[in-house]
């Protein structure tokens, strides 16, 4: 019987199983603490054979809530990973959070079972990729730019360094409302793009190599913080600032 | 009997961890070779570096001058321009002002700073011989060199060294699935001739800059009495410079601190911003250059509005989590600043 489910859990890892299979196969993982090691560890080979990094990702329970009916919201292994930004929607939308019972009708549920197995499949996938993948481009391409929400969870030492990159840009205004979300013109977005690469730039230059706890050799431009521009350019900004309170006065 | 199968058994033993051993060994020793080497010997090439669609080649010779070795790099594409080094001293020759990144080091991380010993390097990277990536490269045979990191929260690195002169020819920064995201390969050296000393004669159009040889005590002190002084840092990694600079008169705080664990390296920039360049918005923003990746918040603080950026040859995670160990957490102005935010509690 166990060989069976063996059978159908490397199949279920291959994407190679039916749906009653699945059901079954879920079941018995979930009562199994032998059969759970063996899921875990049929992910970790699949993993390590795509090349892709190995995390501690349980899919297992979201993909039974999914054929339950049940919210992905409620996955807690990879409502943790997949970090800051749908938890932050989650928590600006809290009626999205909770619903204890399915509200759609069963032949839906039934339905969508793929859909939904597919979709925990790709949270796992996400939480388990890594954003520094190889990045060509130069500095003044128009760039990916990875916005973090402000509800970034700690990162813990041993599985923390996994972020979430999007092509968006998620903001909260920190003066009046905290919740709202808005998005950079295009304006702003080329000026925050050259402020990174301004700073990106003074690091390389002053990158002229160190030494581990020893004396370490540093380049400096002379005039330091003039060179860059960088000075000059919040002296202007602030002074801007202040001419524009004085005029609004 | 059993003492003889004893003994069998450590002898197998030796036997199969000896090649293990000695092979860490050879590369820890052309390691040390390397590092010497680019502090001593004479050479002069021709070096393609970048990484994507960005590639870009230099002409580098080393050799003596005023009674030191003496580094020229030419950048032969984009504007022209030159850098040489010696000593302590870095000129930079081109038209126009020095703008930023202009004169990169291009052997970076593996150039004539690279630490030859370190007690700790072995904590955070693993060195080994990896022989069956040897290749030729310029015409030479070279011996490849994997250096991982023990820790995910910084790149590895994979190295090509001379058999001749153990001077590095080609140099990969890797992440951790093993994605290159940086190369430098020379495409032609030359090791037998010292380039003439005029070579490294500095024009009038040189202008120089300034090296730090020493981080002082006084730096030292300053940038941890810093409030934005992270509270985590990657294993190995030390402060290695700090600048701070004041304007009374319109009350702009700008500080720089430079840490690195010898490889890789991060500058941690804390300036005053106005709120009406950014708006009201107050966004964590990422973005990645090759091994380069850059981190900024803008945060309020007592001080006005400040924008923090770090900015180092670190995956972005890392860049992250140091910007997050940088925030204070019981500012007033900072608790209006972050909302619900969490703030790392162990620092």
């Amino acid at each position: 019987m166990k060989n069976r489910i063996r059978e159908s859990l490397s199949a279920l890892c291959d994407g190679e199983c039916d749906e009653l299979e699945l059901r079954r196969a879920l079941n018995h993982v979930e009562n199994d603490a032998e059969l759970r090691e063996q899921w875990s560890n049929f992910h970790l080979i699949g993993a390590a054979m795509r090349g892709e990094s190995i995390g501690t990702v349980d899919l297992s329970r979201g993909i039974m809530q999914a054929i339950d009916g049940e919210p992905m919201d409620d996955v807690p292994a990879a409502a943790d990973q997949v970090s800051s930004r749908s938890s932050a929607v989650a928590a600006s939308q809290p009626d999205l959070v909770q619903p204890s019972k399915p509200v759609l009708p069963a032949w839906m549920i039934s339905g969508s079972v793929a859909a939904s197995v597919t979709l925990a499949v790709l949270l796992g996938a996400r939480a388990l990729t890594s954003p520094d993948v190889g990045v060509s481009g130069d500095l003044s391409a128009q760039p990916v730019m990875a916005a973090v929400s402000s509800e970034i969870a700690p990162a813990s030492d041993t599985a923390s360094f996994v972020s979430d990159v999007t092509v968006s840009v998620v903001a909260s205004d920190t003066t009046a409302d905290r919740s709202a979300t808005a998005s950079l013109s295009e304006e702003e977005l080329a000026a925050a793009q050259e402020t990174l690469r301004q700073y990106v730039l003074e690091h390389e230059d002053h990158g002229f190599g160190a030494r581990v706890q020893q004396a370490s050799p540093f380049a400096r431009v002379a005039n330091f913080g003039q060179d860059t521009g960088i000075r000059d350019r919040v002296r202007a900004e602030v002074q801007q600032g202040i001419n524009a309170g004085a005029g609004a006065e | 009997m059993r003492c003889r199968c004893t003994l069998w058994k450590v002898l197998c033993g030796i036997a199969l961890l000896w090649p293990g051993v000695s092979l860490a060994d050879e590369a820890e020793d052309l390691l040390s070779e390397m590092a010497s080497s680019l502090k001593s010997r004479h050479y002069s090439g021709l070096v393609t570096y970048g990484y994507g669609d960005q590639w870009h080649s230099a002409k580098i010779q080393q050799g003596p001058a005023n009674q030191q070795m003496s580094l020229r790099i030419d950048y032969l594409t984009g504007e022209r321009r030159s850098q040489i080094r010696s000593g302590n001293e870095v000129v930079c020759i081109h038209q126009g002002a020095h703008l930023p990144g202009m004169t990169p080091d291009i052997l970076k991380p593996f150039n004539s700073y690279f630490p030859i010993h370190s007690d700790t390097f072995e904590q955070y990277y693993r060195v080994q011989r990896a022989d069956r990536l040897d290749q030729r490269i310029a015409g030479r045979d070279s011996a490849a060199l994997r250096i991982t990191p023990t820790t995910p929260d910084r790149y590895g690195y994979r190295l090509w060294l001379d058999f001749e002169t153990a001077l590095p020819l080609k140099a990969d920064i890797l992440n951790s699935k093993n994605d290159v995201l940086q190369r430098f390969q020379f495409a032609a050296i030359d090791v037998s001739a010292a380039p003439a000393p005029e070579r490294f004669q500095q024009g009038q159009t040189g202008h120089t800059v300034q090296l730090h040889r020493h981080l002082t005590d006084s730096e030292q002190i300053r940038a941890l009495e810093s409030e934005w002084y992270p509270d985590w840092l990657p294993l190995g990694f030390t402060l290695q410079r700090y600048s701070q600079s004041r304007d009374a008169q319109v009350s702009v705080k700008s500080e720089r601190m430079k840490f690195s664990d010898g490889l890789a390296s991060f500058t941690f920039f804390v300036d005053a911003v106005s709120a009406q360049h950014s708006g009201n918005l107050s966004a964590r923003m990422s973005r990645q250059w090759g091994p380069v990746s850059a981190t900024v918040e803008d945060v309020v603080h007592s001080d006005g509005k400040l924008r923090l950026t770090v900015v180092g040859e670190l995956p972005p995670a890392t860049l992250e989590r140091i910007l997050l160990s940088a925030l204070p957490d019981q500012s007033p102005a900072m608790t209006e600043s972050l909302g619900t935010r969490p703030i790392l509690s162990q620092r």
